[in-house]
């Protein structure tokens, strides 16, 4: 305690000493700890600022509204549904809005926010803190209600385009291109600030025409009366709402969004941590060879009289000024990698969450700072805390005799007992998380594993000893000496391989789960979706869905030649069971016919299957659905629709990704009744047996490709399109993997060095004898080689399970998607050659310096 | 019986490295008392136990069988903590191969012991140039490093180290083993100085028999076994005079 009370200077006088001597071999250390702070705050930073900016959304389009009235999302209903909620008592006002989203038809495709509200109620447009059409710059108020064109922009949006009041504008909506003319602009402030300005504002009347149907809206925002309880009236509103209709505070969606942004978020985190426990194995490993090399100064230190426990805390003091310069170089790192990987970290959590993506701005919260500086030093304290301890307690008499010479044995039983105890935690850790887990015992386990193959990498280094010796030392004299080196530090040795393994482990698991997830999705959707072509909107909604387009387009494309049978697919999100779920329609006749064939279920089916999902009295059921509620094929699924309650049969159980928690698929037919929803997101087309498809192709764009920015593609490509859109979605995790192998090449290069550095004597002997240059860079080599296949071997075993994990229980368990594992063989191979590659890389300056050493230097050198 | 008024007494110490078959007996039953103020040379041949009783001496290795005590401590009834406090406060090592950290300057090396015992760094650094002046340092070299002095420079810090906690044991391995001769004798000179002027107890570990006349009694082993313990009159310093 006496030591805490002195001043920062005195109270590190030890350490620093210590330290000065060494500030150039800790530098790839300090390096290794900065990028993992710089990794968890960049992470932290980034995943806060991406929700906030989602939930900025929320708030902001929900204005002053406690309350918002929606089915499932953008299901549609009565506009008079509206006047039933005004009534409630504790409303103030219910407002009829309509949400959507169209494109500039400009050939940018520039995503807008579509917000129509009844723009002659005062009081509705006073909800969005917007200002009423008079002060919004409408210089023509009269005209703006009369055209159905009218359109409200924001002033950076025509700022941007260079536009003015009276202005055309042309605009993609599920209905085709439609000319519009500018009559007011917005203040950057209320509903205009968000979304980058990426906002119109147009009169409910105009949106229905254009987004919904007459009389249909997708929306109400209700605002409560001061002196009412909220709770009470959202109770109270529930109550006269018509089945299917949901009303939820924006808190609620809030909660909502978290849920849904949680599997990337869960995702990042996990990156985030292995790449600290990467720098925390690379500090370890550098710390414990330092403390080594210093073994015998401490043999004086307690052979002086310092007690083993004061010689320890000095050796933490060091780790604290270690720490201390990881977090301060790691902190600006990271706030300046936030900023880099925001726009990524947004974009992929948008497509993983199928949301639009926002104009996030990076918010340093010095909660976000405190965290990855505390884990920073914690990383680095925990890192020196064995090897002081092992370097505090040596034998004083031995050590200063023999200046350390280390234990080759591979621990005794408590080292044994350590390593049991970290298996079974990692199983049973895992067993949990099986069990219907959560986020946290899945983290958990995915540490416990690490912490296992850790603990593993000596074991495993005394069990391929014997043979790599026999082979590589039979080979050539430098292979022999770089075995020798390598098996004369086991303990450095096996921290080096463990440290490889977890940050090559950690790029292997990125890769399966990517692997698993762009796969399950070509498979999902080359396994629904049938027929020669597949016409879509060029535009992307929420996510990777394509935007709707009116079922006109169906008919359009039956009129283009060689078109034989045009199918038309509708999917929205929508709540069944307590929960989210798909809803995907398809044209009675895609299955009844045959002409598309029929999808392979899973399992048993009902007998009539076929027929009943076309005459609406049958639905089938994602295996999510089936593996996440227990719903069986022949049950009944009673669905609430903004017509009321729906009773279909589980006809089957299909394996399909539209959404995590599963899909429940109908006929469009029936879709179409309940849910009054006439767009379509994909057309499925058969042609002609004589026709040609791509000169079918040709025709549609030549025909519809003027009304409508159209994707046209073949079946494979559609499955093509989804896997690329999943590769969009995990970019910003393979740039952090990149970030974790750059964090293992300055370990491996640390390791490497320190290696080199320590036998500048032994290799200058070899020198002397006549032993060349290139025979000692060779041999260095040759380590790197070694500890690079170790490391590999490790980082598949990690790896794989981790891979297996996450598909198998993590992703379906904690995120809802049930995917096929697909192990990359093609990638790991790649990733294997890399890894090995890598470590040849960071032995190469090591390897150099070594050949460079002069003979009499080195002898010298003590 | 020893009189509990030794520096130290060493009763009946053997120690035994291995079990069994494979046992060796680094000592064997060895007895002896150092009296306050004594300066002792122990000689042997190397493996004849030397530095392992140095070890029990120091409480850095426990004997097998027997007691060492320093002032009447038995040190194996003293825990690891109070052995530690015991060396910190009462001896003083100093060793062949000088070890002084190198990333230290010459004033941190001698000084640091004293943060142990919870003296403030300015009065540390104090200290420290005075022992320094003691054992014939000038003042410029405390900013210095080990490696820019002669071993003989080195040597002195180490004995500067030694003295900066004011003991009363002075601990000596092998202290002139790697110093020429002129300077090893210098070194002797001063540690003989010491014994002198501050009745500091010396136990100095030698090969060479030239050292060894520089204590009041020479103890020689043999297999872990005293085989000769003589007192013989002091010639230390006579034989080369110091600047000749």
């Amino acid at each position: 305690m006496r030591s805490l009370l002195v001043s920062p200077r005195t109270f590190l006088l030890i350490p620093r000493c210590f330290l000065r001597a060494n500030y150039h071999r800790l530098i790839l250390t300090v390096s290794a700890l900065a990028a993992g702070v710089a990794l968890v705050c960049a992470i932290d930073l980034v995943n806060r600022s991406v929700i906030e900016a989602f939930e900025e959304i929320v708030d902001t389009m929900a204005g002053r509204a406690a309350l918002q009235v929606s089915a499932g999302n953008g299901g549609l209903f009565p506009e008079e549904t509206a006047d039933t909620v005004n009534a409630v008592p504790g409303v103030e006002l219910a407002v009829s809005a309509v949400g959507a989203t169209a494109f500039v038809a400009d050939g940018s495709g520039e995503l807008l926010t579509v917000h129509g509200v009844d723009v002659t109620n005062d009081a509705a447009v006073r909800v969005y803190q917007a200002r009423d059409p008079d002060r919004a710059g409408v210089k023509d108020p009269l005209a703006f209600l009369n055209q159905p064109d009218s359109v409200i922009l924001t002033y950076e949006f025509a700022k941007r385009r260079r536009l003015r009041i009276g202005d055309p504008i042309e605009l993609e909506t599920p209905t085709g291109r439609h000319q519009f003319t500018i009559r007011g602009l917005l203040e950057p402030q209320g509903i205009a600030r968000i979304h980058g300005g990426s906002l119109v504002v147009m009169d409910l009347f105009a949106a229905e025409a254009a987004f919904t149907q007459p009389g249909l809206i997708n929306r109400i925002d209700v605002v409560v009366r001061r002196d009412a309880d909220v709770t009470t009236v959202a109770e109270r509103v529930g109550a006269v709402l018509p089945s299917g209709l949901r009303i939820a505070p924006p808190a609620q969606r809030k909660a909502d969004l978290h849920k849904v942004m949680q599997s990337m978020q869960v995702v990042l985190r996990a990156v985030g941590l292995l790449g600290l426990a990467a720098a925390f194995l690379i500090a370890f490993n550098r710390l414990a060879t330092v403390f080594d090399e210093r073994a015998w100064q401490l043999g004086i230190m307690r052979a002086t009289g310092v007690r083993a426990w004061s010689v320890w805390w000095e050796l933490l003091k060091e780790s604290l000024i270690l720490g201390a310069l990881g977090v301060a170089v790691g902190i600006p790192l990271g706030i300046g990698l936030g900023r880099l990987l925001l726009p990524i970290i947004a974009t992929t959590t948008a497509l993983s969450s199928k949301l639009t993506v926002p104009d996030a701005t990076l918010v340093v919260r010095p909660s976000s700072l405190v965290v990855a500086a505390a884990l920073g030093f914690a990383t680095a304290v925990l890192a020196a805390a064995r090897p002081a301890w092992r370097a505090a307690r040596v034998n004083i008499a031995e050590t200063i005799r023999g200046r350390g010479t280390e234990d080759v044995r591979i621990g005794g039983t408590t080292m044994w007992v350590v390593r049991s105890l970290a298996l079974l935690s990692a199983i049973g850790m895992m067993t949990m998380q099986a069990a219907g887990g959560s986020p946290a015992w899945s983290l958990a386990a995915t540490g416990a594993v690490l912490v296992t193959a850790a603990l593993a990498a000596r074991p495993l280094l005394h069990v391929v000893d014997i043979p790599m010796l026999h082979s590589v030392s039979q080979r050539n004299a430098s292979g022999l000496f770089a075995v020798t080196g390598l098996a004369r530090k086991p303990h450095r040795t096996a921290l080096t391989i463990a440290t490889l393994g977890v940050g090559f482990g950690t790029v292997i698991w990125i890769w399966i789960v990517a692997q698993s997830f762009e796969q399950s999705v070509i498979d999902a959707s080359i396994g629904s979706l049938r027929g020669d072509i597949a016409v879509s909107s060029a535009r992307v909604n929420d996510g990777f869905v394509e935007a709707p387009l009116d079922e006109a387009i169906l008919s359009s494309l039956r009129h283009v030649a060689g078109v034989h049978t045009v199918i038309g697919e509708q999917m929205i999100d929508w709540h069944y069971a307590g929960g989210p779920v798909a809803i995907s329609s398809f044209d009675p006749e895609y299955l009844s016919t045959g002409e598309f064939g029929r999808w392979t279920l899973i399992g048993e089916s009902l007998p009539d299957v076929w027929e009943g999902f076309a005459d609406g009295t049958m639905a089938i059921i994602s295996s999510s659905l089936a593996f996440h509620l227990g719903t069986r094929v022949g049950e009944n699924l009673t669905l609430d629709t903004p017509s009321g309650p729906l009773t279909v049969r589980v006809g089957g159980v299909l394996m399909t990704l539209i959404s995590p928690r599963g899909a429940i698929i109908m006929s469009r037919a029936l879709f179409k009744r309940y849910w009054h929803d006439t767009h379509v997101v994909h057309s499925l087309i058969r042609v002609d047996k004589s026709a040609d498809v791509a000169s079918v192709r040709a025709s549609i764009a030549r025909d519809l490709g003027t009304q409508h920015p159209l994707k046209i593609l073949s079946l494979p490509e559609l499955g093509q399109w989804f896997g690329e859109q999943v590769q969009r979605a995990f970019s910003g995790i393979y740039a952090l993997a990149i970030l974790i192998l750059l964090v293992v090449l300055f370990g491996a290069a640390d390791t490497l060095g320190a290696g080199v550095l320590e036998r500048q004597r032994e290799l200058a002997q070899l020198r002397a004898t006549g032993v060349r240059a290139r025979h000692v860079r060779r041999m260095v080599l040759i380590e790197a080689g070694l500890l690079g296949v170790l490391g590999l071997a490790l980082a598949m075993a990690i790896g794989l399970t981790l891979g297996v994990f996450w598909v198998r229980e993590t992703f379906p368990y904690m995120l809802g998607w049930v995917l096929d594992l697909h192990i990359p063989y093609g990638h790991l191979a790649l990733i294997s050659i890399l890894s090995v590659m890598t470590c040849i890389v960071a032995a190469w300056l090591p390897a150099a310096r070594a050949a460079r050493l002069e003979p009499a230097t080195g002898l010298r050198y003590e | 019986m020893m009189t509990s008024t030794a520096a130290v007494s060493i009763e009946h110490v053997t120690k035994q490295y291995g079990t069994g078959a494979q046992a060796v007996a680094a000592l064997t039953d060895v007895t002896m008392a150092i009296p306050i103020g004594e300066f002792v040379s122990i000689m042997g041949p190397s493996g004849s136990g030397k530095s392992t009783l140095l070890n029990m001496i120091a409480g850095l290795d426990t004997p097998t069988e027997g007691h060492v005590r320093i002032r009447g401590e038995d040190l194996a009834v003293l825990s690891d903590d109070a052995r530690s406090d015991l060396r910190l406060h009462q001896i003083g090592f100093i060793f062949q191969s000088f070890n002084l950290f190198p990333g230290f300057t010459i004033e941190e090396n001698v000084a640091w012991p004293l943060k142990f015992i919870g003296i403030g760094w300015r009065t540390a650094r104090d200290r420290a140039a005075v022992v320094l002046r003691q054992v014939g340092l000038a003042a410029a070299i405390r900013t210095r490093r080990p490696s820019e002095l002669s071993g003989g420079e080195q040597q002195r810090v180490a004995i500067a180290r030694a003295l900066i906690t004011e003991p009363s044991l002075l601990l000596a391995d092998e202290p002139t083993g790697n110093l020429d001769t002129r300077t090893g004798q210098a070194i002797l000179d001063l540690i003989l100085q010491l014994n002198t002027e501050r009745k500091l107890s010396v136990i100095l570990v030698t090969h060479s028999t030239f050292a060894a006349t520089y204590g009041h009694r020479t103890v020689e082993l043999q297999d872990g076994r005293i085989v000769r313990d003589v007192r013989a009159p002091r010639q230390a310093g006579r034989l080369i005079p110091i600047g000749a």
